[in-house]
């Protein structure tokens, strides 16, 4: 796919400069099977470019504010009402931001202050490409597969790139030297940037996971197996993080549980709700599990005595990358994916999870999983 | 003269961090919340002359309603939303609602990637052009 791009500047060195920097520049979106490229066109005078759009089809028009004869400002008007579909990006000096300002309100789509550099030049093309393809995509898109793969996408991307805007806003802050020339200022700007990473890591294991689980394979083999034991072994490989907050565990479970099912499959899941019920936990706390069957299912609880669930919030734990505010505000570190991968697994099993929550006092998941799933009675 | 004071409103407390440093260091006078209900209930009992609201927090549109709330009671109280979303979805509000801008309670929105210095220039004009 192609794009076209117009530069209206009079000073040959800034086309050159801007040439140059969009010289073999793709631009790719995780949405996006195809890269993007750009062509670019140059003009010397808004007359000139009005020339040029009477015979080439334009994307995007990067509008110097200042031009001999008729100003940037004058020609828009015309392209907008000639070229609706155009994207006008106005290139101005830091002190006539202020008419940059204005010109947003009157359809320029964005400004670039001048001084800018390459990658600022890019991430406005940019953005204004995605713009540009989202309309066109909208006017066609009615397959509902694709509109919830482009959501999802879009809202992974944007969970990869806030870790990593924040990462480089702090080294920003270092490079600028913003806390002045003494290395101990900035230490406790290093311990976020470091958590920032131990996010990012996260975030990645918990995709892994999760793309495992969409690509319709079991994550290892099935076998019957204890929950029991595996309810156990998840609660002691996080023994260390429930000490720190002193939390203890009052584990009620009778029978082995036997079910047929993913050994890695069953862990993640407990691992994932454990892991919740100390993390959202108040010091001194308690998780109290218990397990029991019937002869057609195996019911599992896990309560916590934690921060709790806002009514509101109860039917959005579920999605993907939905964390409330208070786990945010708290600056509890997670991905928001952990309960969006428990609720796949247990479908994937047949089975159903609910849960029950008052704010401040506890939080309870409720885990039914029918020991006649298809795969159990494929072996019994 | 008296500092300005800002609120500040976003679910992200690094990115709050960030910007809380640099409007310190404009000069400002700020006051930050971290979601949308915390604001909500603090509305009352707040003052301030101009606010700056992440949009997606609790939900998708909770910079929106917060603008709503706060334009009720004081129409005359610059907002400024901050979206991280144009360049993940392409999705563009300032052009969504460019033709009805008196529809909604915004003044001017931003990325969420601004440059510190440009966002200083857009705050100096909302304020003096309340003024
Ligand atoms: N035991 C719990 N107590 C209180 N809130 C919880 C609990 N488990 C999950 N939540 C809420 O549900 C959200 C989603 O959980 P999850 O998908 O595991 O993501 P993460 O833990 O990475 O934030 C959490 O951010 C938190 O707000
Ligand atoms: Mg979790």
């Amino acid at each position: 796919m192609k794009y076209n791009v117009l530069i209206v500047d009079d000073e040959e060195g800034i086309r050159m400069a801007i040439k140059r920097a969009l010289n073999n520049y793709h631009i790719d979106f995780p949405f996006l099977d195809e890269s993007i490229e750009i062509d670019v066109y140059e003009a010397e005078s808004a007359e000139r470019a009005l020339e040029i759009l009477r015979d080439t089809p334009m994307d995007i028009i990067l509008l110097d504010n200042k031009l001999p004869g008729m100003q940037g400002i004058d020609i828009m008007p015309y392209i907008n009402e000639h070229y609706p579909d155009i994207k006008i990006l106005i290139i101005t000096s830091f002190a006539s931001l202020d008419i940059a300002l204005e010109a947003t309100k009157h359809g320029a789509f964005d400004f670039i202050p001048k001084p800018f550099t390459p990658g600022e030049l890019k991430n406005a093309i940019e953005t204004a490409t995605k713009q540009i393809y989202l309309n066109n995509i909208l006017k066609d898109m009615d397959r509902e597969a694709r509109k919830i793969r482009f959501k999802f996408l879009s809202i992974l991307s944007h969970e990869l790139k806030t870790p990593i805007n924040t990462l480089e806003g702090y080294m920003m802050m270092m490079k600028e030297k913003q806390l002045g020339p003494n290395i101990d200022n900035y230490m406790d700007l290093i311990d976020k940037m470091i958590n920032k990473l131990d996010d990012m890591r996260a975030l990645i294991m918990d995709l892994l996971d999760f793309t495992n689980l969409n690509s319709d394979k079991t994550i290892g083999e099935k076998e019957f197996l204890s929950l029991k034991d595996v309810i156990n072994f998840c609660v002691d490989s996080q023994r260390p993080l429930a000490i720190q907050k002193s939390i203890s565990f009052d584990i009620d479970i009778k029978s082995p549980l036997t079910f047929f099912a993913s050994k890695n499959e069953m862990e993640i899941l407990f691992n994932n709700l454990i892991n919740n019920s100390i993390k959202y936990n108040k010091n001194n706390g308690k998780v109290i599990i218990k397990g029991e069957e019937t002869d057609s299912s195996i019911i599992i609880k896990i309560k916590d005595t934690g921060i709790g669930i806002a009514p509101d919030d109860l039917s959005k734990i579920f999605d993907e990358f939905y964390r409330s505010a208070e786990a945010k505000s708290r600056r509890l570190s997670g991905t928001g994916l952990g309960l969006s991968i428990v609720k796949r697994m247990i479908e994937l099993y047949n089975g159903t999870i609910d849960v029950a929550s008052k704010l401040n006092e506890f939080t309870e998941f409720t885990i039914i999983l029918p020991k006649n799933n298809n795969s159990n009675q494929a072996i019994n | 003269m008296e500092k300005i004071k800002i609120l500040l409103v976003d679910d992200d407390p690094d990115f709050a961090d960030q910007m809380l440093f640099y409007l310190n260091k404009f000069g400002y006078d700020t006051m930050y919340l971290p979601s949308q209900r915390s604001a909500e209930s603090r509305l009352k009992d707040i003052q301030f002359d101009l606010a700056i609201l992440d949009l997606m927090m609790e939900e998708d549109d909770s910079g929106l309603q917060l603008a709503r709330k706060i334009k009720a009671n004081s129409p005359e109280i610059p907002i400024i939303l901050l979206t991280a979303i144009t360049n993940e979805t392409g999705y563009s509000f300032s052009q969504e609602f460019k033709n009805s801008p008196e529809l909604l309670p915004i003044d001017k929105y931003c990325e969420k990637g601004i440059r510190p210095d440009v966002l200083n220039k857009i705050i100096e004009q909302l304020i003096t052009i309340k003024k």
